[in-house]
């Protein structure tokens, strides 16, 4: 008897629950932070679907202003009718205004909700994220999905990395790792993704155009779809990358000279002023193709090293080899290591036609 | 047959008995014969008139020199039986069961012989519960002696041992046991008979009753015996070692001990190919899961976790949350009260009132419902799927505590969300693991694990690769079949 006693109630405890009908919440899908006119300030605009009736509905958006993004929240809580829920939140947009002073302050709170998904996408936008968020695009933002859905299906399907908030978490708390954002701007009735954005601890201090997108995929990660366009005198065309691998060595120790070796098996889609059925041309191309591959992938380590930040987290692989590893010594001499990357291609078709 | 000729293997509560039976029945005709000094006494409804008559007073007429000893050794009958000094109680016991008492005058000494009357019974029907559209068509009826042809007939060993008890203070309600002697194992067997023994009860009007009383946990909403109207499934049971009862009365046949899989196989699972049966399978385990957590999970995710929801059906939830007054909990609850009601009312119904009440009621109580704005459109589709879905249980007895376990699940979720149902889980699964039947474990392939008789249960591998019977009811003889070896056709001789 004492036991049910207690066990009915528990139910007493229900009451505590939190309760989150679906119906009853403001569904935020998409957060921007931007600098506000005033000093210290920053300003946040949510983007949120308002169900019109039983078939139709469609996005709103609101803007708020305050120091930290707790009284953002409580700003934009003043003027929704339902409490703001940011559990389905899938893609938090930065101005690059603001990301060059730093974002971490704002990103912090989202880091600790446990209802903050990992997968969620985030962004860096050359024009204000308000000017970003509040137009819906001709209707392609009606449901709250275009900015997560654009830069998903990039990631998937075309040059963008993986990234997402769990890898940038991850290459901000790394010791030898900086993050990296896809660049966003706004283009007429888009979004286009315009480069990455490259970071130094939690300030934004470059960034690197879209050509350079698809080189610093095949540093940073394995993946299986891709395209690089190609220009040499003669010809140029467009290698659909079926399959990148890459793997890192150390060939002077400690920390002197690396070796990344990217191993790519690709196709060529389109060429121009060659027979491509012939072998021999193929080996040609294939040859060139290598050849600006590892230019530009100099040009861009070259540029990591100037700026000082390690976005391909060279270092992480350094220090996961290293016996003893010195990450003072270390940070002081990477700004001289030799970093060395070879190409291993092979085109492994070029079309049906001879 | 040979098990009605004495009362004296049969148990009852003697003490009320001697109450009784001080005297002989009211009802019992004690009558002189008219030839040489021959009296007999019997119950008049219960007899055979025209037999007593044709065969039995004939006999007499012919014989009378002879004494009651005599005239009880040359009766030409099978059914007889000879007491030197019958007392009133088992005169009365004999003549209750159909049998005429000749005594004569002189002696003390009784004949009695089985002369009942041919009982009109129901016809051997097709099963309508656990109907199959190959394979056979005899389900019982509600007579013991025929449902024992029916299975000694697919049985002609004579390792089956038939078994009768008598039940009921009132009813006496004979009920079989049956095994197979070289097979079943003695436990099982002691287990049942003893429980079925210990039974002191009024009236046994139906199996059920018995199903009931026996259980190993009578708290629990989980049947622990399965009980079938098909003679082909107690005959399959009774070969793979299991203990089965027939009750007088009752066209259900039951048998144990059971694990909670054989709940979800149906008997045509063994009827159409392996492949086919192990879908048909897999879908009904799938459909119990469905049936059980569809609308808690629905109500849970709704209520506390809008996370959960993938982008894609979140406008489409939500779209259709609009408007509805009540929290998803309330209106869950409503709808599947309102399918049972529905469920229910065309139970309790003339067939053909029946189906017309399903009809309107799900395409009206459901649409209006929804164009009221009381209820989602989505829930609508996951209530009326997960009352389908329970329907797939093959035994009915598992499909009512199906749908019933659904209630406290909703009721849970709406309490906690995801952490109650959970909870409930556990509840559930931990139950499952404590019960047992007839003694053994009831999740028993799963748990204790028994992977050799995974090839029954989940899916049904093709009957080669099924040598041995379920380990778990520590049956006698392992093997179903001696030797196995593959031939092809032009290797026989």
């Amino acid at each position: 008897m004492k036991k049910l006693i207690l066990l009915f109630m528990c139910f007493l405890l229900s009451g505590c629950a939190e309760r989150e009908v679906l119906d009853d919440i403001t569904i935020v899908r998409t957060l921007g932070f931007d600098k506000a006119s005033k000093d210290n300030e920053i300003k946040g605009t949510i983007n949120y679907p308002i169900f019109i009736n039983e078939q139709t509905f469609k996005m709103k958006y609101l803007t708020a202003s305050g120091e930290t993004s707790k009284e953002i929240r409580n700003e934009l809580n003043e003027m929704t009718a339902r409490p703001l829920f940011i559990g389905k939140l899938n893609t938090v947009l930065f101005s690059a205004e603001l990301a060059k002073q730093g974002i971490m302050e704002t990103l912090d709170t989202l880091q600790r909700d446990p209802g903050v998904g990992r997968a969620i996408y985030l962004g860096i936008t050359k024009q204000d994220a308000e000017s970003v968020l509040s137009d819906d695009y001709n209707y392609t933002n009606s449901d709250g999905n275009y900015f997560s859905n654009l830069i998903k299906q990039n990631e998937n399907f075309s040059n963008l990395p993986y990234l997402n908030f769990h890898t940038f978490l991850y290459a901000f708390f790394a010791d030898c790792m900086d993050p990296v954002m896809p660049y966003l701007s706004k283009k007429d009735d888009a979004v286009k993704i315009i480069g990455l954005a490259l970071f130094k601890d939690d300030k934004m201090v470059g960034s690197i155009d879209e050509h350079q997108i698809l080189i610093f995929k095949t540093l940073f990660q394995n993946f299986n779809e891709g395209s690089f366009q190609f220009s040499t005198k003669g010809y140029k065309g467009n290698l659909e990358i079926l399959k990148s691998k890459m793997h890192f060595e150390i060939i002077q120790k400690p920390h002197k000279k690396v070796m990344i070796i990217v191993d790519v098996k690709g196709r060529l889609t389109e060429y121009t002023k060659v027979n491509a059925g012939d072998p021999r041309v193929v080996k040609g191309i294939e040859k060139n193709i290598k050849k600006e591959l590892e230019h530009h992938a100099l040009e861009l380590t070259r540029k990591f090293q100037k700026l000082n930040i390690d976005p391909l987290g060279i270092g992480e692989h350094v220090r996961s080899q290293t016996k003893g590893f010195n990450l003072q010594k270390y940070r002081d001499q990477y700004k001289d290591m030799d970093i060395n990357v070879v190409y291993n291609l092979k085109i492994t078709e070029s079309g049906i036609s001879q | 047959m040979k098990f009605f000729k004495t009362g004296k293997s049969i148990k009852s509560n003697r003490s009320t008995e001697k109450k009784e039976n001080k005297q002989l029945d009211n009802n019992i005709l004690w009558q002189e014969t008219g030839i040489s000094d021959w009296e007999s006494g019997y119950i008049e409804s219960l007899i055979s008139q025209e037999r007593f008559n044709k065969e039995v007073l004939r006999f007499l007429q012919d014989h009378q020199k002879l004494s009651s000893k005599e005239m009880y050794e040359q009766l030409p009958f099978g059914n007889k039986h000879w007491d030197e000094s019958p007392d009133n109680k088992t005169i009365n016991a004999m003549i209750l069961q159909g049998c005429v008492a000749l005594k004569k005058r002189s002696s003390s000494g009784m004949v009695f012989v089985h002369v009942m009357k041919e009982q009109t019974v129901r016809a051997i029907s097709v099963p309508e519960v656990e109907f199959s559209v190959i394979g056979p068509k005899e389900a019982f009826n509600e007579d013991l002696e025929t449902n024992l042809v029916l299975i000694q007939k697919r049985l002609p060993t004579s390792a089956l041992q038939i078994e009768l008890i008598e039940i009921g203070l009132r009813s006496k309600t004979k009920v079989a046991v049956l095994y197979l002697k070289d097979i079943a194992n003695e436990q099982n067997v002691k287990t049942l008979k003893d429980r079925l023994a210990g039974i002191e009860y009024d009236h046994i009007l139906d199996s059920s009753y018995l199903i009931q009383m026996i259980e190993d946990n009578k708290m629990s909403i989980f049947p622990q015996f399965i009980d079938t109207e098909r003679p082909d499934r107690i005959v399959a049971s009774l070969i793979e070692g299991k203990v089965a009862f027939i009750t007088q009365g009752s066209p259900h046949g039951v048998y144990g001990p059971v694990s909670i899989l054989e709940f979800f196989s149906a008997f045509d699972d063994y009827f159409v190919s392996w492949h086919i049966a192990s879908l048909f399978r897999l879908m009904r385990m799938f459909a119990v899961f469905f049936s059980i957590f569809a609308t808690p999970l629905y109500v849970s995710v709704i209520t506390y976790h809008p996370e959960l929801i993938p982008d894609d059906l979140l406008s489409t939830l939500t779209t259709s949350r609009t408007d509805i007054p009540f929290p998803p909990v309330l209106e869950a609850l409503f709808l599947e009260l309102t399918i049972e009601l529905l469920r229910e009312a065309g139970a309790r119904l003339p067939t053909k009132v029946g189906q017309t009440i399903g009809i309107v009621g799900g395409i009206v109580i459901g649409t209006a419902s929804v164009e009221a704005g009381l209820t989602s459109n989505v829930l609508l589709i996951i209530v009326a799927l997960s009352a389908l879905a329970s329907f797939t249980t093959p035994v009915y007895r598992m499909s009512n505590a199906i749908r019933l376990l659904r209630f406290p699940m909703i009721i849970l979720s709406g309490f906690w969300g995801l952490l109650s149902l959970t909870l409930g889980l556990m509840m559930i699964i931990s139950h499952l693991l404590a019960l047992t039947s007839l003694g053994r474990p009831y999740l028993a392939p799963i748990y204790p694990p028994r992977l050799s008789d995974w090839k029954d249960s989940f899916i049904r591998l093709p009957f080669f690769m099924q040598k041995e019977r379920p380990k778990q009811l520590k049956v006698k003889e392992k093997r179903k079949m001696s030797w196995w070896k593959k031939r092809d056709i032009d290797e026989f001789e």
